[in-house]
């Protein structure tokens, strides 16, 4: 089986740690899902399915096809605790189908907001080779299925704010420094004013944890979708110049580096581990192997993002297949991280 | 713009009337046009996107989409649309809406397949990626062609915020279709 693509060893970049291309898209003549009871949403997600199996051939193999309403909880949003799918398409359930690529870095999602979202997952800053991906697989269920489009307002989304490209680009991003520094606050405010937002990834507002922040693009209409890939790279690559400035004034602090050394113990050895603090030590850990101080040990980039997707409660209710009182959840979480940390690092 | 009522405050609502045909259009504040009675639309508007939508006091909020049957009192409530025909019927309302949230109007990005019945406006290149908007001259032009064409003046009149034009162009296409179905 396939490596899944936040496994990889590859992630090598100290800042972005991936980047997701997500097109919205939709039948024509048929309601938005929100306007469809399960049966026919069940209906337009057959169709969308033989769209695929016509399109794909041999390579729907790749993928698994997930009817979301047959899925308990805990393997519902285990999905969304690894960012495969959004967590009110967990929510929803029946009705909802997944198409699945074995390696994960596929998603498509049918019946979430919009009938058909095509998502392209990829660690690092992969935005040029995720979107080519996703405009792949989009040119080939067009040609199957004929995705609504208006030559004036380009792809027809049931929100107005995704009409035209139905493009929404992320990058996930590690600032711890600018988050230490305020920077990130100043950060928000100026590209919001550049048609971008950016919101923590884990815990909204002043509960920011670990440092890690995704930004997107807002703007769907009246931009090509390489105008919006290429403007968000810039803002990235801009963003990276800052928070790599700002960690030489970070990692020489004796607090930090102090935390960065007692996060690596931590991981490597506690018994029981709660969420936030799995989340707060996995920065840490991502920080000092980034700025290389960790010396004298090897410890792979893509290590901390795994550990995070792995251990979020639903994911860990789903391995063990049952439901984990808060102690039991924690201590499976200590595991799997102790495990994740003692493989053979490259 | 100022208020028309109380030359003070920036107008930000347009209330238009059309008694017996004779149509008037006002830009109005907030304030002005609370004092006559359009305050208390706010209510209905429970979306996140209420605030954007308040370009739409004057508009026929009854207006019916043929296939999802939404009105347009339907999408400004929810902020969304039921279904993609829904742009069709409610394209120029829109305009504003979307000039607000995306500071354009005009799709430039990939071209999608443009569908037969779908395809009303006649651009000589189906794969043309321009946002502006041509009518067709090119063929001897049918009802429907004159409708579109009607509709791509009214969308434009509303973005350039002409009311009074856009209300006169709306009467028009109104009639021309009624015309049609009988």
């Amino acid at each position: 089986m396939k490596e899944k693509w936040y496994n990889e060893a590859g992630a090598n970049e100290p800042v972005v740690i991936s980047t997701r291309i997500r097109l919205a898209r939709n039948l024509c003549d048929i309601p938005f899902p929100q306007l469809l009871d399960v049966k026919h949403k069940t209906e337009a997600a057959e169709k969308v399915i033989a769209g695929f199996k016509g399109a794909f051939g041999e390579r729907a193999e790749e993928f698994d096809i997930i009817d979301m309403g047959k899925l308990n909880g805990e393997a519902a949003f285990s999905l969304a605790e690894r960012r495969l799918v959004s967590p009110e398409f967990a929510e929803a359930g029946a009705g909802g189908f997944l198409i699945l690529s074995k390696d994960h870095s596929i998603s498509i999602m049918i019946n979430e907001e919009d009938h058909v979202r095509i998502q392209a997952l990829a660690s690092g800053l992969q935005l040029e080779n995720a979107y080519a991906i996703a405009d792949e697989i989009d040119d080939m269920l067009d040609k199957q299925l004929g995705f609504a489009y208006d030559k004036r307002l380009g792809y027809l989304t049931e929100c107005p704010t995704n009409l035209g490209t139905g493009l929404r680009a992320s990058v996930m991003l590690h600032l711890p420094a600018m988050l230490a520094f305020g920077t990130v606050g100043r950060l928000a405010e100026t590209v919001s004013r550049l048609g971008f937002t950016v919101r923590g990834a884990y815990g909204e507002g002043s509960d920011i944890k670990g440092g890690f922040f995704q930004i997107s693009n807002q703007i769907t209409l009246g931009i090509s979708e390489k105008n919006a890939i290429d403007n968000l790279s810039t803002v990235v690559r801009q963003i990276i110049a800052t928070e790599e400035e700002e960690r030489k004034r970070l990692i020489v602090q004796p607090e930090v580096l102090d935390k960065i050394w007692r996060s690596l113990g931590i991981l490597r050895t506690a018994r029981m581990l709660s969420g936030d603090e799995a989340i707060e030590m996995a920065s840490y850990l991502r920080l000092g192997v980034a700025c290389s101080v960790y010396k004298g040990e090897k410890i792979d980039l893509g290590a901390p993002g795994k550990l995070i997707a792995l251990t979020g409660p639903a994911t860990l209710a789903a391995k063990s297949g049952k439901k984990l009182t808060v102690a039991e959840r924690d201590s499976l979480r200590a595991e799997t991280v102790r495990n994740i940390m003692n493989e053979k690092q490259t | 713009m100022l208020c028309e009522n109380c030359k003070k405050n920036e107008a930000n609502t347009t209330l238009t009337r059309n008694i017996n045909g004779h149509v008037t259009v006002q830009h109005l504040c907030a304030e002005c046009a609370a004092k006559k009675g359009l305050g208390t639309m706010g209510s209905v508007f429970g979306s996140m996107l209420c605030g954007i939508f308040s370009d739409f006091v004057g508009t026929n909020p009854a207006a019916k989409c043929k296939v999802c049957g939404s009105t347009f009192a339907d999408f400004t409530r929810t902020g969304k649309a039921g279904c993609p025909n829904c742009y069709e019927e409610f394209y120029p309302q829109l305009l504003p809406t979307l000039q607000k949230i995306h500071g354009k109007t005009g799709h430039v990005g990939k071209a999608g397949t443009v569908r037969e019945n779908a395809a009303k406006t006649d651009e000589p290149s189906e794969t043309e990626k321009k946002a502006d908007e041509k009518p067709s001259s090119a063929r001897v032009p049918t009802k429907e062609d004159k409708i579109e064409d009607l509709k791509a003046r009214l969308a434009k009149a509303v973005v350039a915020q002409e009311y009074e034009q856009a209300a006169a162009l709306r009467d028009e296409i109104k009639a021309l279709e009624k015309n049609e179905s009988v």
